[in-house]
Formats: C-alpha cells, sequence, structure tokens
C-alpha cells in the first residue's frame, strides 16, 4: 500500500476561495478611497458589529497566512526584523508590523482604527499596541475573560463583554461621525447565523466515509466565516458548498479513493506547505475533524444580538476552561470515527501549543488514539525541517497501520 | 611595549604595539581547551620575533571568550576592543561587521571610535565561521579553498534552514543530486551572509562599513556579505588581529593614566 | 520565626518547609496581581512562587517561556507544602500554567481573570467582582472567613510594607549616592515570602543601613519583568555598574502605589492592582513607557538594561518601544535575552560589560 499515490481531490467551493479573498480586499480597498473607515481587527473580533456602523474590517492574521500561502511574506518577515522584533514572535505579527512598516501599498489598506478582543492570546494586544505606536491610529482593546464554567457565558462575565461592545459602539461614532444601527446588527447576525449553521452541517457530513472534505478544504473554506460574516456573499458560498458536500456523500465520493486513515488535526495550518497535507493523502490519510475549523461557526439568536455576539466571543476554542476543550475532542473522536491525531507544535502559537503535550496525553490515554506531535511554525517558512517532519510522519503511518493490521 | 590579547573560542591572537601605536608583531595559536596555555604560546611565539622577553612588557589587556582565564592586567570587552582597533587605522568606518569562529557581532560607532549600538549572536552556530566549518567538512573541502571555489560557481543553490543542524541536510540532499560543489559553497556563503546581514540591519548601516574577524579572510564569503548590504566593505589586511590590536591600543591607553 | 533575609532570598523553599512544619496555612500565588492582602485576611499565608530550584517543565514545548515552565515545575514539586494555589490571568504561559496545573495538581486552584484593558471603570468592576469571587474561595476552602476589619488590617500592613520598601528606594534618587540593587531586591522577594509584620519589623529595625554609598559606577535602569534569582543582579552589578533604578514586577512596580483605602475596600484592591504600573503583558504601552522614563529621570540613570527570558512575548514586543523611546531621549539602551542565565553567563557578561563600557564605565 505504501508508496502508492492516489488522487485527492479538493471541493470546486474551494477553488473558489482565491478569487473570493481578492474581491474581499479589492472592496476594502474600495471602501477606503470613499473616505469610509477601516479596521484592522484580531480575528472573533465582533465583524457583525462592524457591518451595522458601516466600518470595513481586515484581518492581519488572514493576511500573514495569504502571505505565507503565496510566497511573499519574507520581505515583511524582514522589515519587521530590521526593527528589532525577535524571530521569537509570532510570524503573523512580524508579517503585519513588517507590512505596517514598510508602507502599507499591498492589498490591506492602512487602518483608520485598530480593535481588539483578547480572547485567543496576549499577543493580540501587544501586536495592536505595537501598531498603534507605529501608525498612531486609535486603538480599542476588549477584553473577553477566560471561561471557567458554561454559567460565564450567562453572568458577569458576558455582561462585561456586552458593556465594552457597547462602549466600542460609543467610540466608533464619536470618532467616525457614524450612527450605530440597529436593525443591520440584527440583519447581520441572522446572516453570520445562517452561515455559521450552513458550514456546522458540513462539517457534519465529515463523519461519512469516506470523508467528503478534507484539510486543503476546511483550511480554505472558513475564510467567510473570519471576515465576511453578517454578509449574503458568506451564506451563499456556504449554501453552495453544503449542496456540494452532499452530493458527494450521496454519491460516496471522498477525499482520497481508498480511505485508510481518519484523523484528527490541532492548530493552525502550515500556510506555506499545503502540500504536507497532500503526503497525509497520498498514504491514505485524511483529515475528519479540527477545532480550528469550528472555530468561528457560532450560533446567534438574532432576538439577542449584542449578547450572541458577546458570547461568540467568549466562546472561541482557546478561550474556554481546558476541561471543555478536552470533552469537545473526545466527542469528537467518536462522532468522526478517529483513529489518530496529529498536533502541529506551532512556535508562533505559544497560547494553543503550550497546553499540547497534556491535551495529547489525555486524548491518547483515555481514548487509545495514537497521537503524533511536531514543531515548526505557521507562517514562516524558515522554521521547517521539511526531511525531519516527513519522517516523523511515515513512522506515524507505520504505526496506524500495524493497529489496523492487529 | 604593550600587548593585548584576544582569548577566542576557536584561536587566541595576541598583538604587540610600540610607543607608536604600530603592531610590532602577533601570533595566532588555536585556544584549545586551555587558554592559559594557549595565551602563553601565542605571547612566546610573538615575543620571539621581536626577540624580546616578557620584562619589556608594560601593560596586557585581554579580551574574548577566555579573557578571565589569562594573565592579564586588565580586561574590555571584544565589542570595545574591535571598535578601537578598526577606528584606529580606518577612522571613516562607522559600522563593523565582526565574525569570528563562535560568533557574529555588528557595531556602530561615532566619529571618536565610541561605541554607540551593538547586537550579536553567539549562541547559534549559524552565522558564524563553525557553520562554514561544519559545511566544509561535509564538502570534504579545507576551509581556506571555500572562498577560491566560491567565485567557480554559476547557479547557487538556495539554502532555506536557518539551523546548522537543518542545512547539513540541505547539503547532503544538493550533493546527492549532482550539483556542483561549488555552487552549493556559494550557497552556504549567501545563507551566513543573510543570516549577519539580517542581524546587523537592526542597527543599521552607516558607511563606511568595515569587516573583520576570522571568517573575513574568505573572499567568498566577502563577496557574498557585500553583496547583501549592497556595498563594498573595508577589509583590513589581518581582519583576524583587529581585536587583539584594539587591547592592545588599551593596554597602552590604561597604562598611561597610571602614570 | 526571626529570618535572615538574605537566606530567606537564596532558600525560599526552606522558608516554605519551616512554614509547613509550624502548621501555618500557605497559599501559593504566580504573580503581582494577585491580592496579598485578600490572602492575609483569611488568616493565610502567601507565598510567590519563584522560578528557581526547578529546570523547565517537559510538560511544555521548548520554545514556550523558560521561566514560567520553572515555576509549573516547582508548583508540581512543592504542591504538599501549600493548601492551595491562586494563579493570574496575566501572560500566555501564566495562562496556560492554569490549564496544566487543573489537571495535574490536586489541591483548590483559583484563577484570577485581570483584564488586559486596565484603564476605565468597567474593568476595576468586573476585577472587583473577581476579587469577590477569589475572596469566596478562600473562605469555602482554605481558611477563615474575610471580613471588613481584617481586610482593612492586612491592607494597613501591606500599605505599610510598600511604604517601606519604597522608603529604602528613595534613598537612592541622589545622583552621587546610591543604594545597592542587590540589597534593594533582596527586601521586595522578602516581602513576598515572609509574614509582613516580621519583614516590616526588619526593614523598620535596619532601615539605617540604606544610606547608599558614595559612587561613580555607571548607574543603569533594568527594564524587565520577575528576576528571583538575585544571582542575575549580582552578575549585572559585579560587571562594574549600580542598578539605580528599576520596573521589574519583583522590584519597584511591586510597592510603588499603595491601596487608597475607601470605603469599598474590594473597589480599593481592584483598582490599585489595575491600575498601577502595568505588567508588559497588560495595559496601555504608553503607561509603561512612561514609568520608565520617569525611573531613569528621577535616578538618573545613565543607560537602560532590557533583561528578557527569550520567549517572553510582552518584553519581546515592548522592547522596540522602549528603544525607541529612550532613543529619543538619548538613552542608550542594550537588550539582553536568556533562558537560563548560569549557563549563559558568559554571554551575559561581555554584553553588560561592553554596554558599560560604551557609557564610559
Amino acid at each position: 500500500m505504501s508508496g502508492e499515490k492516489g488522487r485527492s481531490r479538493i471541493l470546486q467551493a474551494t477553488k473558489k476561495i482565491g478569487e473570493l479573498i481578492l474581491e474581499y480586499y479589492a472592496k476594502a480597498s474600495d471602501f477606503k478611497a470613499q473616505g469610509k473607515p477601516i479596521a484592522w481587527i484580531t480575528v472573533f473580533t465582533p465583524v457583525e458589529l462592524l457591518r451595522a456602523l458601516d466600518i470595513y474590517p481586515v484581518a492581519p492574521e488572514h493576511f500573514g497566512a495569504m502571505c505565507s500561502a503565496r510566497n511573499f511574506i519574507m520581505d515583511y518577515l524582514e522589515e519587521a526584523e530590521r526593527k528589532g522584533y525577535s524571530q521569537n514572535l509570532c510570524s503573523y505579527s512580524r508579517c503585519g508590523l513588517g507590512y505596517a512598516l514598510s508602507g502599507m501599498s499591498g492589498l490591506m489598506p492602512p487602518p483608520d482604527i485598530l480593535i481588539t478582543f483578547r480572547n485567543s492570546c496576549d499577543v493580540y494586544v501587544k501586536w495592536w499596541q505595537s501598531l498603534q505606536a507605529h501608525l498612531g491610529t486609535p486603538l480599542f482593546v476588549g477584553e473577553a475573560p477566560y471561561v471557567l464554567t458554561p454559567e460565564d457565558l450567562d453572568n458577569y462575565v458576558l455582561d462585561y463583554v456586552v458593556k465594552q461592545l457597547m462602549d466600542l459602539i460609543k467610540l466608533a461614532e464619536d470618532k467616525f461621525k457614524l450612527k450605530f444601527d440597529e436593525e443591520k446588527l440584527v440583519e447581520a447576525v441572522k446572516l453570520s447565523d445562517k452561515a455559521s449553521e450552513l458550514w456546522l452541517e458540513a462539517l457534519k457530513l465529515r463523519s461519512n466515509k469516506p470523508c467528503p472534505l478534507g484539510g486543503r478544504d476546511s483550511a480554505s473554506d472558513i475564510f467567510p466565516l473570519v471576515v465576511m460574516q453578517g454578509t449574503k456573499e458568506a451564506v451563499h458560498f456556504y449554501e453552495e458548498l453544503l449542496e456540494e458536500v452532499k452530493g458527494k456523500v450521496g454519491r460516496g465520493e471522498g477525499v482520497i479513493e481508498k480511505e485508510q486513515y481518519r484523523l484528527l488535526f490541532d492548530g493552525i495550518w502550515l500556510w506555506y506547505a499545503f502540500d504536507l497535507i497532500k503526503y497525509f493523502e497520498d498514504k491514505g490519510a485524511v483529515f475528519v475533524y479540527e477545532p480550528y475549523s469550528e472555530a468561528w461557526a457560532y450560533r446567534l439568536d438574532p432576538s439577542k444580538p449584542l449578547e450572541s455576539i458577546a458570547k461568540k466571543v467568549l466562546a472561541m476554542g482557546l478561550n474556554i476552561d481546558i476541561d471543555l476543550r478536552i470533552e469537545r475532542f473526545l466527542e469528537s473522536i467518536k462522532e468522526f470515527y478517529i483513529d489518530g491525531a496529529v498536533l502541529f507544535s506551532n512556535r508562533s502559537c505559544k497560547s494553543w501549543s503550550a497546553p499540547q503535550l497534556v491535551t495529547a496525553e489525555i486524548i491518547g490515554s483515555k481514548y487509545d488514539v495514537p497521537y503524533l506531535i511536531f514543531e515548526a511554525d505557521m507562517a514562516d517558512p524558515r522554521q521547517y525541517a521539511e526531511a525531519q517532519i516527513k519522517n516523523r510522519i511515515d513512522a506515524f503511518i507505520e504505526v496506524l497501520r500495524e493497529r489496523k493490521c492487529t | 611595549m604593550y600587548v593585548g590579547v584576544d582569548a577566542g573560542a576557536s584561536a587566541t591572537k595576541v598583538v604587540i604595539i610600540d610607543e607608536k601605536e604600530n603592531i610590532i608583531s602577533h601570533a595566532i595559536v588555536p585556544s584549545g581547551i586551555n587558554f592559559k596555555a594557549s595565551f602563553e604560546e601565542a605571547l612566546k611565539k610573538a615575543l620571539e620575533r621581536l626577540g624580546l622577553s616578557r620584562k619589556d612588557i608594560l601593560y596586557i589587556v585581554s579580551t574574548g571568550y577566555g579573557r578571565e582565564l589569562v594573565e592579564a592586567s586588565t580586561m574590555f570587552s571584544e565589542i570595545t576592543c574591535i571598535s578601537r582597533g578598526v577606528h584606529k587605522l580606518f577612522p571613516s568606518v562607522r559600522t563593523i561587521i565582526d565574525v569570528g569562529g563562535q560568533d557574529s557581532k555588528a557595531i556602530r560607532i561615532n566619529e571618536n571610535g565610541r561605541v554607540l549600538d551593538f547586537v550579536m549572536n553567539d549562541k547559534c552556530a549559524a552565522g558564524t565561521g563553525r557553520f562554514l566549518e561544519v559545511m566544509a567538512t561535509i564538502l570534504g573541502k579545507p576551509i581556506e579553498e571555500l572562498g577560491a571555489l566560491h567565485f567557480k560557481s554559476l547557479n547557487p543553490v538556495k539554502i532555506s534552514s536557518t539551523c546548522t543542524v537543518f542545512a547539513e541536510s540541505e547539503v547532503i540532499s544538493y550533493i546527492s543530486k549532482g550539483c556542483k560543489i561549488e555552487d552549493v559553497i556559494a550557497g552556504l556563503h549567501s545563507a551566513i551572509a543573510e543570516r549577519i546581514s539580517s542581524m546587523s540591519s537592526r542597527i543599521g548601516f552607516e558607511r563606511e562599513v568595515a569587516f573583520t574577524g576570522g571568517v573575513a579572510k574568505n573572499p567568498g564569503f566577502v563577496e557574498a556579505l557585500s553583496k547583501r548590504i549592497g556595498f563594498n566593505p573595508i577589509l583590513p589586511k589581518e581582519p583576524q588581529i583587529i581585536c587583539a590590536f584594539g587591547a592592545a591600543l588599551l593596554a597602552k591607553k590604561q597604562f598611561m593614566k597610571k602614570v | 520565626m526571626l529570618t535572615s533575609i538574605s537566606e530567606v532570598c537564596k532558600h525560599p523553599i526552606e522558608l516554605l518547609k519551616k512554614y509547613k512544619d509550624s502548621g501555618i496555612g500557605i497559599v501559593g500565588y504566580s504573580c503581582s496581581y494577585v491580592p496579598e492582602e485578600l490572602i492575609i485576611s483569611a488568616e493565610l499565608q502567601p507565598f510567590r512562587i519563584p522560578n528557581f530550584g526547578s529546570a523547565a517543565s517537559t510538560l511544555t514545548p521548548t520554545f514556550i517561556c523558560q521561566f514560567a515552565s520553572a515555576v509549573l515545575e516547582n508548583i508540581l514539586k512543592l504542591e504538599e507544602f501549600f493548601s492551595g494555589f491562586v494563579l493570574a490571568h496575566t501572560c500566555d504561559p501564566m495562562w496556560r500554567l492554569y490549564d496544566i496545573i487543573k489537571k495535574k495538581v490536586r489541591k483548590p486552584i483559583f484563577f484570577l481573570r485581570v483584564p488586559h484593558n486596565t484603564e476605565g471603570e468597567l474593568s476595576i468592576e468586573f476585577f472587583k467582582r473577581e476579587l469577590l469571587r477569589l475572596k469566596d474561595f478562600l473562605t469555602k476552602n482554605l481558611g477563615a472567613k474575610v471580613d471588613g476589619e481584617a481586610l482593612l488590617s492586612a491592607i494597613k500592613v501591606c500599605n505599610e510594607n510598600r511604604s517601606l520598601l519604597k522608603e529604602v528606594y528613595m534613598r537612592n534618587d541622589d545622583g552621587k549616592y546610591c543604594v545597592n540593587g542587590l540589597d534593594r531586591f533582596r527586601l521586595v522577594l522578602a516581602s513576598m515570602w515572609m509574614p509582613k509584620r516580621e519583614i516590616n519589623a526588619q526593614i523598620r529595625a535596619s532601615i539605617f543601613k540604606y544610606n547608599g554609598v558614595k559612587t561613580d559606577k555607571v548607574r543603569l535602569h533594568i527594564n524587565g519583568t520577575a528576576i528571583y534569582d538575585l544571582k542575575l543582579i549580582e552578575m549585572i552589578e559585579d560587571a562594574g555598574c549600580f542598578i539605580a533604578s528599576d520596573d521589574l514586577c519583583t522590584g519597584s512596580r511591586y510597592f510603588w502605589d499603595n491601596v487608597n483605602v475607601s470605603r469599598d475596600l474590594f473597589y480599593a484592591l481592584a483598582e490599585r492592582y489595575l491600575q498601577r504600573t502595568p505588567c508588559p503583558s497588560h495595559g496601555p504601552l504608553q503607561k509603561r513607557l512612561a514609568y520608565i522614563d520617569f525611573m531613569v529621570e528621577t535616578f538618573k540613570a545613565k543607560g537602560v538594561l532590557t533583561i528578557a527570558e527569550r520567549f517572553c512575548d510582552p518584553m519581546l514586543y515592548d522592547a522596540v518601544h522602549v528603544k525607541d523611546m529612550l532613543a529619543k531621549k538619548n538613552v542608550p539602551t542594550m537588550f539582553i535575552d536568556y533562558e537560563n542565565f548560569e549557563q549563559e553567563a558568559s554571554r551575559i557578561k561581555t554584553r553588560v560589560q561592553a554596554f558599560i563600557e560604551s557609557l564610559g564605565g
């Protein structure tokens, strides 16, 4: 079996993402040209709210992923390093800072406001502080406290986030002479909820054998959920995608023909090395579940728009208690019939990587799931030891094969 | 006469100067594990060339990795010593890039040779002479030949790893694919130049820029680094002893303070 | 229980063992955002968990702050001595320490959520709620009831401690005289490990010692986070300088601001802890830069030494702006990073020496 390369597929929907991305950035530039405000946001900042304020959001984290995938991140990384930013810092932030320090004449228009909600990491706060220091742009820092129990999504913790959102509204109204439109928010929340619903349904279909939607699909197809939430285009994209996936399930069409191993991937993807996903697929292994893929899909209640989006900010994957995260892993192992787990120890994301070994041990022992941990960087191609990593993957696949035979 | 000793991790350099601050003798000896012994050996060699003895020495300044282990009147950091040495020979220099056996540094100095700012890499082999030593061994070439081979290259390869161990894998892979040895060498010089230039750019390149340190004796590396920073540097005739020379100058200064 | 301050600083774990033997309930805490006053008012001894005595834990990846990882290792090793732990959400590794410890430790643990946006009433009100939650945890799991009087008394003794530390510190602002950096740091660390009444008495009794000595050694300001192992400070001062001022959380930031006693004690605590000069992981950058600027001017530092753990994100981002700000004022800066300062002594000494030499020392 090993050595045989099957054909592996990506969705038609996935092929459209590149264009969608470029359109999104082009629109941002148009917006800017019309004198309307652009917000640089950290992802999970409530985009629905910004739609209601007529502020156009762009996400430098996505920009970093895109630059890495398209091979033009090095100039920005070097610019940031020249300024003194250490190579041990998040590569998204080095890309974004390097971009900001070199004139911002690329795809992403300069910001009129910087908005962040600390829910994934403190780097959000430090990076945004640094941008303000260099650019002088007004900065809003929100805090989404760590969710220790499900009650925190209903008590004073939620209340705190809601009040901060109200502060943000006031700030934006004052700064840009805008008026917050509650109706627009409700509309955006409805659309956002619909897009999430559709995507979650599609993800659920990955429990089928063979799995119709693989790693390269899920990595690319979350884009509309990240910055396009609240738009009709996002809903339309997921409607088409869901149809396509349903069709594949109906025809028994999977990502690869001879699906041997169903894997979980924990972490952010290696944006410059999508061929690594294909490397797994060529060995009969397909990714059927990633916490990353469901991170942006959250059901909202249009009758409580501000509260809903506040809950969404709080309940982001990394921001909920470790026991709740482990619970989700164990659920997914059952739901998606997972044979093994691949955990990416990402040098750029210490918040994610720090507890990974402990989490892996628990999954490994409780459900007897073999796991592989490898270290690299998500966007900096210099921190990638390809030969060594592929070696580990080979050994891991052999372990999975042995288990299947016995 | 005054003596400066640079007890480096790879080599121990001794320079002797006279009252007029001219270099009258010098010696370079591998450091090994006993700095005291290498210092004695180097000093002996340098004195022998002049037919003089230790009694004639007025003051000794030590610097470098092993500076605390050799018998000297005072110690100074390499950063200060290199700056003094370069400034004495080339007063127009404002930036110094020094690449030694186990570390590399970039120093900015003012018109009086005073240190304004500096950056160092001394925790990672990549970007130091060690990197080239390791690679030369794999390629089966003596390190002194790397320079000449560099200029034969028409198609330098790209070494993407920043880590010496991973770069080794890349080199082996290129050779096994049939790449020419000169192309691999040129690629390695480019990689190490990139590392050093990136570190140095954090303090800026104000001209004139001088290259010093043992690795500056490699013309292939010098070319790669010059290309990277965008202009030609000032290259001392004996780049490896500049630091010890600066130490000797400081020895004279310290002695004069006492009298 | 009389203990010598310098012994305590060299062997804090020995002190921990002494407490355990004498039946005192000890609450280990991770950082200076945890109000010791609350712990003291519950008749428990607060004990700030250092990194030294342990290497980094194998439970975390190699690119995670080794300092935090060693604190983790200490918690795992020394669990038996503590009644419980209070961990605060400061930076990412400290945050994730809670995740890991939750799965590995049996003693009661409390996670204190500290808003990273420290300014404004909203954040103070939220933090106040968190402190009330901490009070409930302490009384339910660990100690005695916390009533208004006990809390007020604890605030007073902590305020006194901070005032004494500041008094010693202020004997430093004369450009000619200097109190040894090592001595000043010792007093701060001892304050985190010894009972307040005892350390306060010791400082009061020996305050005449801190008159400072005349020196023409180069005066430096140290910019950093937490340094528990004072051999690092010794290493720096031995290279030929005096640490005239600092912004460490095991330094001036620990004691610079007092609690403003008002009717609502929990509000007062929340306000003080949140609004003092923040940890690099928190608060407006400008507030920290202003504090550093103030320190450098008041204590007449000739240069600023930034000491950062190799993977400390907040320090690594801040370093760029600290350098920029000070460059505008013609104050030279030097950046040093390390994972294990004893193993890297040679590199650190070289840099410090070169820096001192460049400042004319």
